[in-house]
């Protein structure tokens, strides 16, 4: 495949891709990485993609199944004690412009995987929930399940931490 | 209160008119009576509104920079050779990790004295499992039956999967089922 291609293919999905990361992690530079790792998965795997779906909803499924691993390895990391928690929740403090945003980001953070994509997807990136069932490869109900169980739980996990959500 | 719990997770969704048939005339229905579900209903509306990412700029020569990683990283790949030593490690790896589950599971032993046992960091294994190539035998061997539903198991036993597939197949669980596989992980004393 033409490397100009694959380019033009990075050039118009880049912004999605990171922005559905940039919204799950607190750095630059872990949006950074996931947005390369699932790019590099679309180069590999560009023969596989027939057409069936439209490329942007095929990159997205790469880029979802990239995030719910990412989100799943950190847990894994956290359960062996690999993962230093206070470290991270002082560098998204600081790097968020407000601390509420910071509380919102460590709650979504204790959603199970699943249901963290479905909130970036849906409330993040405003996609329809027909989409989002294309891109998550579930049901349109599923979908509409998911996310709002998602929100219920989300907020009772703020309302657990102290958090309003008139203050988000 | 019975009916409550029934409707207050598709309350979101009637507000956002998503509701169809059936689904909507019982929310209507009860939201009409129920004070709580009026309330959890308006306090789900602000909270969705509300749910917004925190406001980030991407740098403006991002597009460039990342098409120049993606293929650094591409070259990377394609220039390094195929080694034939790593095939083999790989396999003892795989031997050592099986065989240590089962000596584990015979001895109580607890995760550190495991780790200290084999003198490997619980990093250097996590990158170990995260590296490897997993083939059919070491995968179903190293997965308890109860970590993944019967066509993941299907699909892990008919075919030889690469750790790229391993991770599709990983993200295709469902939250119970992942919850369960960290749960699984406790009870294995590593």
């Amino acid at each position: 495949m033409e490397n100009r291609v694959f380019n033009n293919i990075v050039r118009e999905n880049q912004e999605k891709v990171y922005s559905l990361f940039r919204g799950m992690v607190q750095t630059h530079e872990e949006a950074d990485d996931l947005t390369q790792e699932t790019f590099i998965k679309v180069y590999k795997s560009l023969d596989k993609f027939k057409g069936n779906s439209q490329m942007f909803t095929w990159i997205y499924r790469i880029a979802v199944n990239t995030g719910i691993n990412y989100i799943r390895k950190e847990k894994m990391k956290q359960f062996v004690g690999l993962e230093n928690v206070n470290l991270k929740e002082e560098e998204s403090q600081n790097e968020l412009s407000s601390q509420s945003k910071a509380l919102l980001n460590k709650g979504i953070k204790k959603l199970p995987a699943k249901q963290q994509m479905v909130i970036m997807l849906r409330s993040f990136q405003e996609l329809s929930y027909k989409e989002i069932s294309n891109i998550m490869n579930i049901t349109v109900n599923s979908a509409k399940v998911n996310y709002s169980h998602a929100v219920k739980n989300l907020k009772d996990i703020l309302e657990n931490m102290g958090v309003s959500y008139e203050t988000l | 209160m019975k009916l409550c719990k029934k409707i207050q997770p598709q309350l979101i969704l009637y507000a956002e008119k998503e509701l169809r048939g059936n689904d909507l005339i019982k929310v209507e229905n009860h939201i009409k009576i129920c004070s709580e579900c009026q309330q959890e209903l308006k306090a789900l509306t602000a909270f969705s509104t509300n749910l917004k990412p925190a406001e980030y700029i991407i740098p403006a020569t991002y597009s460039s920079e990342l098409i120049v990683n993606i293929h650094k990283k591409l070259d990377k790949e394609k220039s390094t050779i195929k080694k034939f030593i790593p095939s083999i490690s790989l396999v003892s790896a795989a031997i050592l990790i099986v065989l240590s589950l089962v000596y584990i599971n015979d001895s109580n032993m607890t995760s550190e004295d495991f780790l200290l046992y084999n003198s490997i960091s619980s990093n250097d294994l996590l990158t170990e499992i995260e590296n490897f190539d997993i083939e059919e035998d070491i995968t179903t061997s190293l997965m308890p039956d109860n970590y993944i539903s019967d066509s993941q198991k299907y699909i892990l036993e008919n075919t030889t999967l690469k750790s790229d597939d391993y991770n599709e197949v990983f993200a295709s669980m469902d939250d119970t089922d992942f919850d369960a596989f960290l749960e699984n992980a406790k009870s294995i004393k590593l």
